[in-house]
């Protein structure tokens, strides 16, 4: 279950496509404009290959600081109508922060917290077996 | 250790919250690899400094964009408006046009088809000759105005003799005003010799033959008066030109619009007096050109008194003769704020008597009795002087003066009037009159004889001065 199919580096960044249509994001660093719209165009475009929707887990536990203008772009990637879910975990308070001010310039409801990957995983896959 | 570590970074946290206090949304906190409660502090601080800063720079786009609206909001009003002015232009200008065409297209047939005497063929060419000239005149406008708003007007500065360019204009005019039964007067600021200035002779020409003709052809009966005296303002030296009319008079509203292009005000449009709107327009233009300005004084079915100034430069040959007047003459005192009471029935003189004396004051009151006098005498206690008229309705002025003279004896009251005869002199010295003028009064005289008494002190002057002297 969810393996991983291949692995993309973008900054510091690094992308996994793993099998259930997941694309799972480490972060590093800070979150610029420039990468956060490379990013979705990196996404978009591998969301665009999957046969159904595709959803994100993203760790932030490295996570530097999102510009507004790069949180406006997280606001569009789980717009987007190739977007499922959007599962961000990170154990530390500053991942916390980071992700509430995500989901906060969001407020969608396909887009949550997690304190680790497990139960950010488990709520991507949650209901897929019905 | 750790301790003294954390102190500092949570005065970094405050320290930035108190810049971002001050409005100075550059700051930035350090956020370290730690990633523990500080650093999630410091990193929510910054993503909000981020979120302050965007807001302000939105709201300042907002700002702009409604400034911009606004402005778009008025170009399209001014779009719309200057839209509908060239439709009603478009549509007076076919009416222009049509109408001289209408009689030479008109006469021309008729001349053409019947067999006509010799007499009636020279009145029908006559007529055609003058719609022709019409036509010219329509034509000329619209050269004139494209000529302007293309920018290929300038100025082409020659010496003008002023007194001749009017004398002219007034020969002009003379028999067309005659046919109007309309008394056509011209009042000339300068003599001969002086009157002589660097300007565009054909652009201020072309600006007062507009203004006289306009006031010949808004004006049923009555008079029209034009001239030019020289003015002293804020430093600078100016030659103002007037053609004062009894005609239609132009409404406040219209006032504030004659001067734009392709408008009229609508008292002419109602009346149907022929004309395109841009003569006012064009003179504006021209005025502007000459460096100087262009506006109206008019009472909606009393008249209207357009005004237009030039300015006189140092160099010219008026300036200098203006100055060695100023040094010998006038300038001895400055009068210019002193308050001047004109009585005189008739609007004729009391309006030569205030044009003669603004050169002394530009501050001149005019009662057209010896109550109005008497009440205007009250009412202005900074009053300088007064020059009173005797045979006057309602009340003489000699009772006015007695009047007068029961309240103050200071104020100088010279009379002026037609009374000539052996004794009147003395009968008037004896009520209270400083000086006497002879009717017709004689411009060098009455300035000399009323800049005399204003050099003397008024009851203003004399009481500012004797106040100065106790302190």
């Amino acid at each position: 279950m969810n393996r991983e199919i291949s692995q993309y580096h973008i900054g510091n960044n690094t992308y996994t496509i793993r099998e259930g249509n997941i694309i799972h994001i480490v972060t590093h660093g800070d979150f610029p404009v420039e990468l956060a719209l490379e990013i979705k165009n990196f996404c978009l475009a591998q969301a665009g290959k999957m046969d159904g929707k595709c959803s994100y887990l993203v760790d932030l536990t490295n996570c530097g600081k999102n510009d507004p203008a790069a949180r406006e772009i997280w606001k569009e990637i789980s717009n987007d109508a190739s977007t499922n879910k959007v599962a961000t975990f990170g154990m530390n308070p500053v991942a916390r922060v980071i992700a509430n001010f995500v989901i906060g310039t969001y407020g969608g409801v396909n887009m949550r917290l997690f304190r680790n990957e497990k139960d950010a995983l488990a709520w991507i896959l949650e209901g897929e077996d019905q | 250790m750790t301790n003294k570590i954390n102190q500092d970074r949570i005065e970094a946290i405050t320290e930035a919250i108190i810049k971002v206090a001050r409005g100075d949304f550059s700051v930035q906190v350090p956020v370290t690899d730690k990633y523990d409660h500080i650093d999630a502090l410091a990193m929510g601080i910054n993503m909000m400094i981020d979120d302050l800063k965007l807001k302000e720079e939105t709201d300042k786009e907002n700002e702009q964009i409604k400034l911009l609206n606004k402005e778009l909001e008025e170009a399209k009003l001014k779009a719309e408006e200057s839209e509908r002015l060239k439709m009603a232009f478009l549509a007076n200008m076919s009416h222009e046009i049509r109408t001289p065409m209408n009689g030479i297209l008109g006469f021309a047939d008729l001349l053409k088809s019947h067999v006509l005497p010799e007499e009636k063929k020279l009145e029908f060419i006559g007529l055609i000759e003058k719609s022709g000239n019409r036509m010219l005149d329509i034509i000329n406008d619209i050269v004139d105005i494209s000529r302007i708003e293309s920018k290929l007007v300038t100025k082409n500065i020659s010496t003008v003799n002023i007194n001749d360019l009017l004398e002219q204009q007034y020969k002009f005019f003379k028999p067309r005003a005659k046919q109007k039964e309309l008394k056509l007067s011209l009042h000339k600021g300068l003599p001969d010799e002086n009157s002589v200035l660097e300007t565009d002779g054909q652009k201020l020409n072309a600006v007062l033959i507009n203004l006289v003709n306009n006031a010949i052809k808004y004006t049923k009966t009555g008079q029209v008066e034009f001239g030019y005296a020289i003015r002293q303002n804020d430093g600078q030296t100016k030659l103002e030109f007037y053609v004062r009319d009894t005609g239609i008079g132009i409404s406040k509203e219209d006032q504030a619009l004659i001067f734009d292009r392709f408008t009229r005000s609508k008292k002419a449009d109602m009346d149907a007096i022929e004309g395109t709107g841009l003569g006012l327009a064009i003179s504006k233009a021209y005025v502007e050109i000459l460096d100087g300005k262009i506006w109206v004084e008019s009472v909606e079915g009393e008249g209207s008194v357009f005004y237009f100034d030039v300015p006189v430069t140092e160099d010219s040959k008026m300036y200098q003769a203006v100055r060695q007047v100023d040094k010998t003459d006038v300038a001895t005192i400055d009068c210019a704020g002193k308050k001047i009471l004109v009585v005189e029935d008739d609007p004729v003189s009391g309006y030569f008597l205030k044009i003669a004396l603004q050169g002394l004051s530009n501050n001149i009151l005019v009662a057209r009795d010896g109550q109005e006098a008497v009440d205007m005498f009250m009412d202005n206690p900074d009053l300088c002087l007064i020059l009173m008229d005797i045979s006057l309705p309602r009340m003489r002025g000699d009772e006015a003066v007695k009047i007068i003279r029961k309240t103050n004896t200071e104020i100088p009251i010279i009379a002026q009037t037609a009374y000539c005869m052996e004794g009147d002199k003395e009968h008037l010295k004896a009520i209270g009159c400083n000086d006497y003028l002879g009717k017709p009064v004689k411009m060098d005289l009455l300035l000399k004889t009323v800049q005399n008494y204003m050099e003397r002190g008024c009851t203003r002057c004399l009481k500012y001065k004797s106040s100065n002297v106790e302190k």
